[in-house]
This record gives C-alpha cells, structure tokens and sequence, in this order.
C-alpha cells in the first residue's frame, strides 16, 4: 500500500498551484461580479495544457490521468470555482464522452482543439421536461442522407454560451427512447439553426456562463455521431460516472480552501482578551472541517486511483459527488460561522464560496440520484437488481 | 548559443517559521523551490534561446529543480551528485561549474542567479567568472546576445548601467528582472516519467580533486542578524525636525 502521489502529480499540482494563486485568484472576484468569463486567463490555461489533462498525449492532451486531472479540479476549485466550472464541463463530461465512445477520426477531428482550448466542450443532456428524469429527453434527431437533423432544446447547459462543440443526446428512435433509441452527436455550434439563451442569473457560480441551447433543424453529418446509434444514453451515463470523480476533487477544493481561511483567520481575531484559534467552540469546528476534508481526500484519490487502475469505481465515484458536495457546503458554511458578520460581507470571497458551492449538490445528477446509483452498485453486490 | 544556467534548490520559505525567540528555524513542510533569483536567469536563457543546459549541485531536491527547469524548456540537464561536494564552499563550487564548463566542451555564456535566497553570499558567480578567466557583471536586468557579444542592463545600489561583455562570459541575473514561465503540464508529465531526464555526475566524472572542493572559509555557527530598530514617527513640524535629526546625523 502506498498513499504517496507520484512525482510528475506532484510536480503538476506545484504548477498548478502557482498558476492559480499568481493568475486566477486576482481575477476570482471580477468573475463572480462580472459573469464574463476572462478570454486572457483561458489562453494561459491552453497554453499550459490544462483542457486536455487525463487525455493521452495522442490527441494532444496532457497524459495526466483521471489524479492528475483530479488535482487539477481540485486546485482550480481551491480558488475559483467558476473557473473550475468551465474546466469541469469542456474536460469531465463534454470532452469526455467523446474520448470515451467517440470513432478514432472524430476523436482525431475533434480533440487536439478541445485539449488546446482553441475549442471549449458542453454536454447537453438536461431539458426542460428531462432532468433528473434524464431518459425522459425528447430533442429529436431525424435522419436524412447522409446527414441527422437536430430539434429540440436543452437546457442549463454550463459553457452553453462560449461552446465550439456540444456533446447532445438526441432520440433517434422514439420506439425505444432513452434506452436504445437515442445517439449522442458532436454538434459545431456555428451550425445553422443552432442557437443559445440568454445566460442564466444563477445564485453563484456567475463567472461559469449556463444557457438554454436551440437546435432548429441543425444539419449534423453521420460522422460526427459520438459512439453507436441507439447507445447514446450509455455514453452519457458512463461519462457522468467518470465526471462524478473529478467533481468530487473540485469540491475537496472548495472544503481545503474553507479549512485554510478558517486557519487564517482564528490566529488573527481575538475575543475574550485571546485568539479565538483558543475558544473550544471554534477547536470543534476547525476539527470536524479537518476531519471532514481528510475524508474526502482520502476517498477522492482512492476513487482516481480505481479509475487510472482500470478497476470498477461507480459505486465509489457516486459517493465521490454525494460526500464531496455535502462536506463542501458544511465547510464553508462552518467557515463563515467562525468569520462572524464578516463573512457575509461581498467584500469577503467565504460568501462567494457559500454561493458557488451550493449547485454541487444539484448538477451532474442530484445527491438523490447518487445515492440511487450507490444503492444501485451497493445491492447489485448482494444479488438484487434496482428496476428503472 | 549554449548557455548554462546554475540552478539551487531552497527549503520553499513558505514552509518555514522563524522563531527569534528561540533562535530558531522550523521546517513545517519541508519542500524544495528554485532559488528565486535562478529562475530569472534560467528565463533570461530560454528567452535568448538556444542550447540550454541546466546544472545543480545535490540530491533530490536539486534533481527536483532540474526537472522543473527541463519542463520549463531547458535542453540537458546535470546533476553534480556526490559526498565530496556536500561541504564544498563557493570556492569548490565555482571549481567543480568549470569543470562542468570543460565537461560540455565549453559554452558562450553562463548565467545565474545574482543572489541566493539561503546564504545570500553572491559568490559563485564572480568566483566561476574568476576561475574561468572571464569576464562576470553582477544584477542583470536585461540580457541581450549579438556579435560574440552580450549586453546587459546592471543595477548598483540604485543606478541603472549598460554593459557589454565579451563572450563567453558569466552573468548573475537579477530577481524579479523578467516573469519566469511556467512549465507546461505535457512536459511536466514527459520530463518526471522519463528517468533519463536529469544526467547525473560525479566529481571523478569531471576529473575534480580533492584541493579543488577544499572549503577555504569554516562554519563556527549559525546566529540571527541583529534584530533592526523600528523607525520613528514624527509629528508636528516634520520638516524642522528632520533637518535637526540631519545635522546631528
């Protein structure tokens, strides 16, 4: 048993780290206030490799594996989750679901762009009628020659607004639906007939632009179908298995960050004529953050290391999400609590945080729907099988 | 061009705490960075181009540094890995970076940091530039090549000079003179995968002996610097007191 990091990982997160602390955390705020993500700051994060880190150095990635591209949502989400957000849904779902399933001539077509950053990936599987309910889509592709042709809406789409490429499950046999009827396709959003909403007014994560996206007969040429037809929704739902991994990072992130401006702070503020790193209450706290965030740690990288291993990690990745999403939110929620007033103040980034933490426990499948798919995994050991 | 660039490693300062009191300096985490002012100078070289070589004396963590600078864009790297120069002095030093010099078959320019984060003696430079028998300028801001020539930017106790230095020659560059780049992640990943990245040698390998590494100075112990006197505020007619404090100056 080893639990030590490999040295190019850590060499990465020394990099990373830096980057972040140096270019993104001057910029964290404006992103929050202003809801434009910064064009400058993606530039550097192409040049250093950053949206293509777990994809093989073939197709121009970085090679990094799912740890590397853990660390990586880890330390982005440490210090600006907005900016995590983007890198979430162009690397973890958009991206990924094409590296996954996708033919070698779309993959090649596709994702030199991509881990470049000259392309910025979505994944468009939520509609209006269809969330949680995900086999409940009803975009309907129609073939014709050599072409499909896209109808339909998808909705709250993070990168919707800034996406070269989405990732869209569309039903292309409303026989079947969901489960053997519907196909993924690699859409260029420059298409005809392909157009996006307004940006949503969301309660944090305003630097991480989330639209509605139209198709109105979009014309999608046979290639860029991602994997088979009619297997569309075992894409998805293996790419959300994986995506589930590095959002757990990306919460572990935002608990450290937590953790670590709690520190700051109980050395400098002094009530009671003593620091309150002194008062009892604020040990307690400081020791469930702690605990809370070595947990996740623990099983954040455990799960990585599953998935870079080859061996099965749904159960694991679903536990992920559902603890890393719900320690986040209690972190900083214990953060603020120790900050007083203070940290409800917008001049003060824990409210920022508090904000920006809360849709974890929403996207990329509901803490609901993981404890589904942890039961799901969970019984399927023991001989039952949950029925849809 | 084939420029070298000396590289140190420090404890990062980051995980240190200094305890006056106690006369004392704790390593919290101990972790290694570049010399900051050695990070200058290896951009200045990737930034003149050319064939970069990057040198370090020690183990794992000047392994450490090496990696990151092969990452960052430097072509070979050398490892001086050996007991006999665990104790050597500036002196040793410079003497053990010229036999590197003569090991790579000499180099146009050798460039390195102008200050050192940890002992802040400034000495291997104009001690290698010494041995060498070239010629050295101190706190490099600008570094420029042409002609069998380089031109430089000095500082000195707050005045700004042009240099221009006949090659080969040595060049300590100063801190904060250029924003060194970040190594991108794929080289991160290709240079600590690939054993061979970092070339490790001995001093038998570069045919030192034993009076080139003597120390010429001794260690008798570590002590704090005089703690500094705080300033004082003036009040009032600041400008009559000041002339006062002046004249009795």
């Amino acid at each position: 048993m080893d639990f030590t990091f490999s040295p190019h990982h850590i060499a990465l997160r020394r990099m990373l780290r830096e980057f972040c602390e140096e270019e993104l955390r001057p910029r964290a705020k404006r992103l929050d206030q202003t809801g434009q993500p910064d064009r400058e700051v993606l530039r550097q994060m192409g040049e250093l490799g950053l949206f293509g880190v777990p994809f093989s150095q073939k197709y121009g990635g970085m090679g990094a594996g799912e740890t590397g591209y853990c660390i990586l949502m880890e330390e982005l989400n440490r210090v600006c989750p907005s900016t995590a957000t983007i890198i979430g849904a162009h690397i973890g779902i958009g991206a990924m679901s094409l590296y996954l399933d996708g033919s070698e001539a779309l993959k090649q077509k596709y994702l030199p762009a991509i881990c470049a950053g000259r392309h910025i990936a979505a994944f468009g599987l939520t509609e209006p009628n269809a969330g949680s309910d995900a086999a409940g889509i009803q975009l309907r592709a129609v073939p014709e020659g050599d072409s499909y042709y896209l109808d339909g809406q998808k909705m709250w789409i993070t990168n919707g607004p800034i996406a070269d490429v989405v990732m869209v499950l569309a039903v292309t046999d409303p026989a079947l639906g969901a489960r053997g009827g519907a196909t993924v396709f690699a859409v260029e959003t420059k298409w005809d007939g392909f157009s996006v909403g307004k940006p949503e007014k969301k309660m944090g994560l305003h630097g991480s632009p989330t639209s509605l996206l139209n198709f109105d007969g979009v014309r999608v040429p046979k290639e860029n179908v991602v994997g088979q037809l009619g297997l569309g929704f075992v894409t998805f739902m293996k790419t959300l298995d994986i995506g589930r991994v590095s959002l757990g990072a990306a919460t572990l992130g935002g608990a450290q960050a937590a953790l670590e401006t709690a520190l700051r702070w109980v050395k400098v503020r002094s009530q009671f004529g003593r620091a309150i790193a002194q008062l009892q209450s604020i040990q307690f706290m400081l020791a469930d953050m702690a605990t809370d965030v070595e947990a996740l740690r623990s099983l954040v990288y455990r799960t990585a290391w599953l998935v870079d291993n080859g061996q099965p990690f749904i159960k694991e990745a679903g536990m992920c999400k559902l603890l890393g999403s719900e320690i986040a939110s209690r972190c900083i929620d214990r953060a603020l609590q120790i900050h007083g007033a203070l940290g409800l103040s917008r001049d003060f980034h824990l409210e920022r945080g508090w904000r920006d933490a809360r849709i974890a426990e929403i996207f990329e499948g509901t803490n609901e729907i993981q404890r589904i798919v942890i039961a799901s995994e969970l019984l399927q050991e023991v001989g039952v099988r949950i029925r849809p | 061009m084939k420029i070298l660039v000396v590289l140190r490693a420090l404890q990062d300062p980051a995980g240190i705490t200094v305890n006056r009191k106690a006369q004392k300096v704790f390593v919290n985490r101990p972790q290694w960075v570049f010399n900051p002012s050695d990070r200058n100078a290896l951009e200045a070289a990737l930034r003149l181009g050319g064939d970069i070589v990057v040198a370090a004396v020690g183990g794992a963590a000047a392994e450490q540094v090496l990696r990151d600078a092969r990452a960052m864009g430097a072509g070979r790297a050398l490892l001086l890995r050996d007991q006999a120069l665990a104790d050597a002095d500036a002196f040793g030093l410079a003497n053990a970076l010229k036999a590197v010099v003569h090991h790579l078959g000499g180099v146009d320019l050798v460039l390195c940091g102008s200050q050192v984060l940890d002992a802040d003696l400034a000495q291997v430079g104009p001690r290698l530039a010494q041995a060498l028998d070239w010629p050295f300028a101190a706190n490099a801001h600008a570094v420029q090549a042409a002609d069998g020539e380089v031109a430089l930017i000095t500082s000195r106790r707050g005045e700004w000079r042009q240099a221009a230095l006949t090659l080969p020659a040595v060049v300590a560059v100063a801190p904060d003179s250029n924003k060194p780049r970040l190594p991108a992640g794929q080289q991160i990943i290709n240079v600590y995968t690939d054993p061979g990245a970092v070339e490790t040698l001995t001093a038998a390998d570069l045919g030192l002996s034993e009076a080139e590494l003597q120390p010429l100075t001794e260690p008798r112990g570590q002590s704090f610097p005089a703690e500094r006197e705080l300033g004082r505020r003036l009040d009032g007619d600041i400008a009559g007191q000041l002339a006062d404090i002046l004249r009795k100056a």
